[in-house]
């Protein structure tokens, strides 16, 4: 079997799903199978599973039920807001930063066509300073967007900073501003809880922790968002089309799967990968402080792709910082660059753990990266 | 079973003399080894080669296989009757009502009377077979010059007919001219210095140094899908695959680091030489192109070239990359070159690699490196990948189990 022959430390890439996950996928498959916006009993089954699912994300996430929307990921819950500004009468600007996921930046070439300023926050080290945001807003901000913790470096925003930043200079021009937090890596690897956050809209995904493929949660702290397309007006018209049930039940199995003991866990597993490469030639890139356990960011000397395909055959696979090329730069490598990591960029490799790795197996991946 | 019939027309091959038999003979076996498993068989007759085909074999797969096998100047899809005017006749009507007329405004009609105990001359024949056209399709008028449709008639030991003939790749039969040695990475040259080659009647193999995990999988998957595009060119091809990484660690260890590409590259050209020795090959192909690279300045080549012992070939030598890249999206390995998956790591390439180097020293600087040792063992580790005339794989063995299987065979 797969799992027997790899020892698995790609989990910001994707997660095994859990077993409740995929048990209760394929029960609300076979169960609920009904359309939740059809007219009969077995439909309005399904609506309530929904709005079950809903709540207990909700719970999760801190938040009220009714500011979330089910997508078929986070690319689409990105999607969904950025283009949403192409209703606008007149182009403002977007502000985003240099590490950034693909998603994010993607949109913006459609909004620059149509006349919208992009203006780009720095990252050294993969931090995002408060007062870097606030010389950069101006009167024509309508939306900034940031993501909670990088999905290659680990590191965690000062969201709440930031958001407060946006919120004082929204006051001062009395225009509003999007907040946007991609919050992918943030759920269950982070202390998150939306009540306490003035962020506007927020994105999370279901494969990052243990749970399906295709699902996805777009929050928005308001509904007032007009979005390209409602299509069938499902989920309140802010992402049409069937819900796809399995999938949400097996993502609100996951959400409740998370908890502290996991993140107490992988703290340990990061700490102790940390302490066994102390000394050696591999280096590691952040320092653990404002950064979530379950990435680890660490340089070698090798370029990464020949490291990767290196471990993988000692049966450990992680993730390769950039390509191996003189002219093709990977779009990890460029997020190392924009945080400063010129040097190092070109033989970064990404460990990401999850619960599901033991403390022999971090150890072993340890040796594993000093004797390549 | 009835029979397909295609004539096909040779180009450089007709301009042979006594030795012309040699060339038909293995145009002959090669058309008819892309055909398999569909039977068919040949005539020659003077210039010209007819071809009858399984009726079940599918149009595209004989088209397929005429466009890319080289001494074919041009082929149609033909009828054959007999020397009769009215046969004749009956049969051009047939050939014309298969066709839609609507779009066409113009036609001709080109008779060539081999057999001159033909009674109706050319002219006559011509002005028959103008009527019937007529006939079909009373809209069209002749044009000599610019026609929409022309008619071909040849009057040889039958009648052949046929309407629009398609061009062939030229050039003269893979094998005709012996064999060589590809040096095939995954770049957009080496397989076009293939087709260049196979062009001139080369029967070419190829070579291709695998250095895993410095260079992926990818990379090796992306080499074979080139050698099963360039094999029908080839009419088949074998892939050896040769395990690198050692030999190429030794020389970075080795070597003075601006001159690790030159070491490589001299390398490569004493294995190939191994291996045009054992398979009893004539020559070494590569793609290089004339200072395309530090490795291909003329003191770099005329060090790589001196350290083979076997012809080495540069087809693309004169060419620039324009020039190439039409060449290679012709052929249509282009899409596949391009893939992002190197064939060569960074680590091994020097950052100031030397561009004049002085070729005692070089070979100096070789011999000091022990690389004999390590040729040898990536040669017992070889792999070999077949390909047949249509491109697809066949059976994969060791060059090790091979060379022991000769060594039965002649026994």
């Amino acid at each position: 079997m797969w799992a027997m022959q790899y020892h698995y430390f790609d989990n910001a890439a994707t997660t095994m799903i859990s077993d409740r996950a995929l048990d209760a996928y394929n029960s609300t498959a076979r169960e609920y199978m009904a359309n939740p916006s059809a007219a009969y009993l077995p439909a309005r089954e399904s609506r309530k599973k929904l709005e079950e699912c809903r709540q207990n994300l909700a719970d999760v996430l801190g938040t009220d039920p009714s500011c979330l929307y089910f997508t078929s990921g986070a690319s689409e819950a990105i999607t969904i807001v950025l283009t949403s500004l192409l209703w606008a009468k007149i182009p403002g600007q977007v502000i985003t930063s240099s590490i950034e996921h693909e998603a994010v930046l993607s949109p913006l070439a459609i909004l620059r066509e149509k006349g919208w300023k992009t203006e780009t926050l720095n990252a050294p080290g993969g931090f995002i300073s408060p007062q870097e945001l606030e010389k950069k807003i101006t009167k024509e901000t309508r939306l900034v967007a940031v993501m909670a913790v990088s999905n290659v470096l680990g590191t965690v925003q000062d969201t709440k900073a930031l958001a407060e930043v946006v919120r004082s200079k929204e006051k001062e021009y009395g225009r509003s501003i999007f907040f946007f937090s991609d919050s992918v890596q943030a759920l269950g690897k982070t202390g998150l809880c939306l009540n306490e956050s003035t962020v506007d809209g927020a994105s999370f995904s279901a494969h990052k922790i243990h749970g399906p493929r295709g699902v996805g949660l777009l929050y928005l702290r308001n509904r007032n968002l007009q979005v390209l397309s409602h299509a069938g007006g499902q989920e309140s018209g802010i992402r049409g089309g069937t819900e796809n049930l399995p999938a949400i039940a097996g993502f609100a199995e996951a959400a409740s799967e998370l908890s502290s003991d996991d993140y107490d866990k992988v703290r340990l597993l990061n700490e102790t990968v940390r302490k066994e490469l102390e000394g050696s030639k591999v280096s590691i890139l952040t320092d653990g402080k404002r950064c979530t356990p379950y990435i680890l960011p660490v340089a070698l000397h090798l370029p990464s792709q020949v490291s990767v395909r290196m471990l993988q055959d000692k049966g450990y696979l992680v993730s390769a910082g950039s390509a191996c090329s003189n002219n093709e730069r990977g779009k990890a490598e460029a997020v190392f660059r924009n945080a400063g990591f010129s040097k190092q960029a070109g033989g970064i490799l990404r460990i990401s753990f999850s619960r599901y790795n033991t403390l022999e197996e971090a150890q072993g991946l340890a040796r594993a990266l000093k004797e390549i | 079973m009835a029979k397909q019939l295609y004539l096909i027309k040779e180009g450089e091959i007709s301009l042979k003399g006594l030795n012309r038999g040699f060339f038909e003979k293995r145009l002959k076996n090669n058309v008819k080894d892309k055909l398999r498993p569909y039977h068919s068989t040949t005539q020659r007759q003077k210039g010209r080669l007819f071809l009858f085909v399984d009726e079940d074999c599918p149009a595209e797969r004989i088209e397929r296989a005429l466009s890319t096998t080289f001494g074919i100047a041009g082929y149609a899809k033909a009828l054959m009757c007999q020397k009769d005017t009215d046969v004749i006749r009956a049969k051009t009507e047939e050939l014309l009502s298969g066709l839609d007329g609507s779009s066409l405004k113009t036609f001709k009609i080109a008779v060539r009377r081999e057999d001159k105990s033909f009674p109706v001359h050319s002219y006559d024949m011509a002005c028959l077979l103008a009527q019937t056209v007529n006939k079909v399709f009373p809209h069209l008028s002749v044009d000599l010059r610019n026609p929409d449709l022309t008619v071909h008639l040849e009057i040889r030991n039958q009648a052949f007919l046929y309407t629009s003939d398609s061009p062939g790749p030229r050039g003269l039969p893979a094998g005709t001219a012996g064999r060589g040695l590809l040096l095939l990475s995954g770049g957009i040259d080496s397989p076009v210095a293939a087709y260049t080659m196979a062009k001139r009647g080369v029967k070419l193999d190829c070579l291709y140094f695998h250095a895993y995990p410095y260079t992926s999988d990818e990379a090796l998957e992306k080499v074979k899908k080139l050698a099963s595009l360039i094999a029908p060119y080839l009419n088949g091809t074998r892939l050896f695959v040769i395990p690198y990484t050692d030999a190429q660690l030794n020389i970075r260890d080795k070597s003075r680091a601006d001159a690790t590409t030159l070491m490589f590259r001299a390398a490569m050209m004493k294995t190939a030489g191994r291996i045009v020795a054992m398979e009893g090959m004539q020559c070494i192909v590569t793609g290089e192109a004339l200072s395309q690279v530090a490795s291909q300045t003329l003191p770099a080549m005329a060090f790589t070239d001196s350290m083979s012992d076997y012809l080495v070939l540069r087809p693309l030598c004169g060419s620039d990359k324009e020039e190439i890249i039409a060449l290679a999206k012709k052929i249509g390995t282009y899409e596949t070159s391009i893939l992002p998956y190197e064939d060569c790591c960074v680590i091994f390439s020097p950052k100031h690699p030397l561009t004049n180097p002085d070729r005692q020293e070089m070979i100096e600087l070789y011999e000091s490196l022990g690389m004999d040792e390590f040729i040898e063992k990536a040669l017992l580790e070889t792999r070999i990948y077949t390909f047949n005339g249509n491109g697809e794989e066949g059976e994969t063995f060791s060059l090790k189990d091979k060379i022991e299987g000769d060594i039965i065979e002649q026994n």
